[in-house]
């Protein structure tokens, strides 16, 4: 598995992994068993396009690439490819991204 | 030679004969005809930009209550104005925080409900005075409820701007966004080859009183902007516009995430081709325009640059560092940008806005300088501790704990066999070893990830890095990373309370 992130302090800690669709069951399991949760994050980011002001300042903080100027400097968006990691988030200036849950 | 009159152009929209091109079409059209022929051919360029431009307000006259009130202090929507002028006038600045929800609102917002005609929650207070005897004021009003709200930015419309980026091992937030550590993103503003004041660098049409687009209506130069560097192409304006006319579609607040607020300010300035040498400089291109990388991560005034580039490589979305491709980000909308100079260029078009000759030209030998500091602000040098005791990474455990024991210090900075800082040890990370029976050498029990001081920074960079790391001492490094000392958070409340 890639994990993505990972945040640890003395009570708790959070990784944010990719796991291949085969993998995961037995991943799951090994991961509960030593009494971890697992999460399945499958909301990928949402913008709204009342707030964007399509200034593209997600492009770079984003590691997997969901953001992207079409010919015509319009934002674009591929969700699927989203590991709802947050970081475009605080990146957005104008409130614009949210992750659903 | 070709010249053209103010007068022949404002003839040429009155009659409907005039040509109008964006900035971003002229390139095209100088390549194609030449200096000369667009001369002849285009009459105005248009240019547009919108970014974040925190140094904006408006100044906003509520009118008179009774009994009457000089307001000494006003909030609208728990967001402080100035008030420090006659009884009910205040100047909303963009980059005021509320007082109830901090960061998450500030004047930008305040300024953007105005725009959208939401009410907004006026509270003032004053002291009395024999012609104003109210104290306190709270009412609700809404932008159709004043008499003035004009915008007047003391500094909007750079010429360009500095790309930044961060070398440090953390992420940091700024008024360019997010920088990711190890240099792992490029953040720039500006709006290059439609970039207004690009297009005429050395302000030949463009001075105050020059009628502009701000914010959807018109607007004027009021005249130079502070902080106006035009020496090192870091121009600024002065803006004046009347906010009711203005739209939200232009003017836009924004959150920095833990920077702050700051205001979306859409404008666009025309340009008059009245000569060659205009024409010339509105053929300006991505590709000439160029700035400096800045390291965002050294916080001090002086950043070294990193390296130069221009509008056109950070348009491409990746530019080279330190030999390895970074990701680029534009705060500023290119989109928005291109829409301000269509539509700007309709309005021409259309005979609904002429074009003027500036009442004054632009300074163009002022510089900025830095601030005189009187007060003098102690260096880590002055307060750190010299005696410091230090530790060999192959020192036992054992030894360590000894030495914190006999000199009552917490810390203990760890060094190699070539006396370099490899980590520090602290009573905390004994009392562990002795907890889980590991005996080990210092270096397996070390913190490995140390932070670290230099002798000349101020004392306020040293306790920003403590207090961002809840750590409470650092050791101090020259530049062979030999330890010279060790600043503590001791240290520095011993320099306030001297100071107090």
């Amino acid at each position: 598995m890639n994990i993505s992130q990972a945040h640890f302090d003395s009570t708790h800690g959070e990784v944010i992994a990719d796991i291949d669709k085969d993998h995961f069951k037995a991943i799951k399991d090994a991961l509960t068993a030593k009494g971890a949760q697992v999460i399945v994050l499958d909301y990928p980011i949402v913008r709204d396009e009342e707030e964007c002001i399509e200034c593209g300042a997600c492009i770079s903080v984003c590691h997997v690439n969901v953001f992207s100027f079409s010919r015509d400097w319009s934002l674009e968006m591929d969700t699927d490819k989203c590991i709802q990691c947050g970081t475009c988030i605080k990146m957005c200036p104008h409130n614009a991204l949210t992750l659903e849950h | 030679m070709i010249e053209k009159s103010i007068h022949e152009i404002n003839n040429r929209i009155r009659d409907g004969s005039v040509n109008v091109v964006t900035a971003e079409e002229m390139v095209d059209i100088v390549a194609e005809l030449g200096v000369e022929g667009a001369t002849r051919e285009v009459d105005v360029v248009t240019t547009g930009t919108f970014g974040a431009m925190c140094s904006s307000g408006v100044w906003l006259n509520f009118g008179h209550s009774e009994p009457p009130i000089k307001m000494s202090k006003v909030w609208l929507n728990n967001v402080e104005a100035y008030s420090g002028v006659a009884a009910v006038d205040a100047f909303i600045g963009a980059g005021q925080l509320s007082e109830a929800e901090g960061m998450d609102y500030g004047g930008a917002h305040v300024i953007e409900d105005l725009v959208r005609g939401r009410s907004v929650d006026l509270h003032a207070t004053a002291y009395g005075t024999d012609s104003y005897p109210r104290k306190v004021l709270d009412t609700t009003i809404n932008i159709y409820d004043l008499n003035q709200a004009i915008m007047l930015t003391p500094r909007n419309a750079y010429q360009k701007y500095n790309a930044a980026t961060n070398g440090t091992s953390r992420t940091i937030y700024t008024y360019m966004g997010s920088l990711l550590p190890n240099y792992g993103n490029v953040t720039y503003s500006g709006a290059g080859v439609l970039s207004p004041l690009s297009n005429d660098p050395t302000y030949q049409t463009i001075g105050t009183g020059t009628r502009i687009f701000l914010g959807g209506a018109q607007g004027y130069i009021v005249g130079e902007g502070t902080q106006h560097s035009p020496q090192n192409d870091f121009a600024t304006l002065m803006l004046k516009g009347d906010l009711k006319e203005m739209s939200s579609k232009y003017i836009r607040a924004a959150n920095f995430h833990a920077y702050g607020t700051s205001l979306y300010v859409g404008m666009g300035i025309p340009i008059p081709v009245i000569n060659e040498k205009v024409a010339l400089s509105t053929a300006v291109t991505d590709d000439d325009i160029v700035t400096n990388v800045l390291d965002y991560g050294i916080p001090s005034r002086d950043r070294p640059p990193l390296r130069t580039v221009t509008y056109g490589e950070l348009r491409s979305g990746m530019i080279e560092l330190n030999g390895k491709e970074v990701p680029t980000s534009s705060m500023s909308s290119f989109k928005t940008a291109r829409k301000i100079a269509e539509e700007l260029k309709d309005w021409i078009q259309n005979g609904e806005f002429f074009v003027t000759a500036p009442v004054e030209h632009l300074p163009s030998q002022t510089a900025c300088n830095p601030m005189k500091q009187t007060g003098i602000s102690p260096l880590v040098d002055d307060i750190m501790s010299k005696n410091v005791v230090i530790i060999e990474q192959t020192a036992s455990f054992h030894q360590a704990a000894k030495m914190i024991m006999d000199n009552a210090y917490d810390h203990l900075p760890v060094v190699s066999e070539n006396n370099e800082l490899v980590g520090i040890v602290t009573a905390w990370d004994i009392s562990k070893a002795v907890a889980r029976d590991e005996h080990n050498l210092v270096k397996d029990i070390m913190t490995k990830k140390v932070m670290t001081a230099n002798p000349d920074d101020p004392v306020e960079i040293a306790a920003r890095t403590l207090d961002k790391n809840s750590v409470s001492a650092m050791p101090v490094i020259n530049a062979n990373r030999n330890v010279i000392g060790i600043i503590t958070s001791d240290d520095i409340s011993k320099l306030l309370a001297r100071r107090v």
